[in-house]
């Protein structure tokens, strides 16, 4: 039987090798928005579920939901500024903040996540949209690009912190 | 027309200044010339962010976004402050060989924009 930490860090490699796959389908001309969102959220799911892990979550209770992104993220956010910040006394209320909201709308990028119904738009499967058309995630904008949303830049960056921090063996 | 890397990075860092309170400076960063040459060679940023952690390089990256001018892919690596200070004093704490490039500071920017 495996422990609550052997899952945090299997996640967490798991969660890694998303990460570098979005890296490496970035070199592609042409990549619609949805892939590089796809491996993003998936990464960002087996962050926080790593991070449960390793906070004594029973790991069969996380497999079946994709909704931990926008209550845990914001978490493992405020604890890397608390060990790794340099200006304490920083008010880090803006960035909290912008990364909270960045974690919401990745969270709703599973399509098991469509928040009461209002967001059918996922990175993997088509969709009806209100107006009754058909939607497909290939020529949808999703509104959300890192690049230069507020906080986007060091979300991914904290990404990566956090994985090598939840693969650590403690 | 076609821009050159310089002038795109310069339309990122403007873009970065704007939406990034804790950016105080932000620094090209360049591979070999030969490898600056190759369109396939991102843009790279070190943006120098109070917001940030203070947890080494970290390079990001990102694919080019021809409908917002960015043509070419890029990297940003946010640091520290204090981080700065250490890359400035010796550069080869930077991966790949990048060299500190071209300086986009917030004030030339905005007196420009």
């Amino acid at each position: 039987m495996a422990s609550h930490n052997e899952w945090r860090v299997a996640y967490a490699k798991q969660a890694k090798v998303d990460l570098r796959a979005r890296e490496q389908l970035l070199a592609l001309p042409d990549l619609p928005d949805c892939q590089e969102l796809h491996f993003l959220q998936m990464a960002c799911e087996k962050i926080c579920k790593a991070y449960l892990c390793g906070h004594g979550t029973d790991p069969s209770v996380l497999q079946s939901s994709h909704a931990y992104i926008a209550s845990v993220l914001p978490i493992i956010l405020r604890e890397q500024l608390a060990l790794k910040s340099r200006h304490l006394q920083k008010d880090h209320t803006w960035l909290v903040s912008a990364i909270r909201s960045l974690a919401r709308k990745i969270e709703l990028l599973a399509p098991a996540v469509q928040g009461g119904g209002a967001y059918p738009a996922n990175c993997e499967y088509p969709w009806l949209g209100t107006d009754g058309t058909l939607k497909v995630p290939a020529e949808h904008n999703f509104q959300l690009d890192l690049l230069y949303a507020e906080a986007g830049r060091h979300l991914i960056k904290a990404l990566y912190s956090a994985v090598d921090d939840l693969t650590g063996v403690e | 027309m076609i821009q050159s890397k310089s002038d795109v990075a310069l339309t990122l860092a403007h873009a970065h200044y704007q939406v990034e309170p804790g950016l105080v400076q932000i620094i090209q960063l360049l591979a070999s010339p030969e490898k600056e040459n190759d369109p396939k060679e991102p843009i790279k940023l070190l943006e120098i962010n109070e917001n940030t952690t203070s947890d080494g390089i970290r390079p990001v990256f990102f694919g080019p976004r021809p409908a917002q001018g960015i043509s070419f892919p890029s990297v940003i690596v946010e640091i520290t402050p204090e981080e700065f200070e250490e890359v400035r004093k010796n550069p080869s704490l930077l991966p790949n060989d990048w060299l500190l490039g071209k300086e986009f500071p917030r004030r030339a920017i905005a007196a420009a924009g």
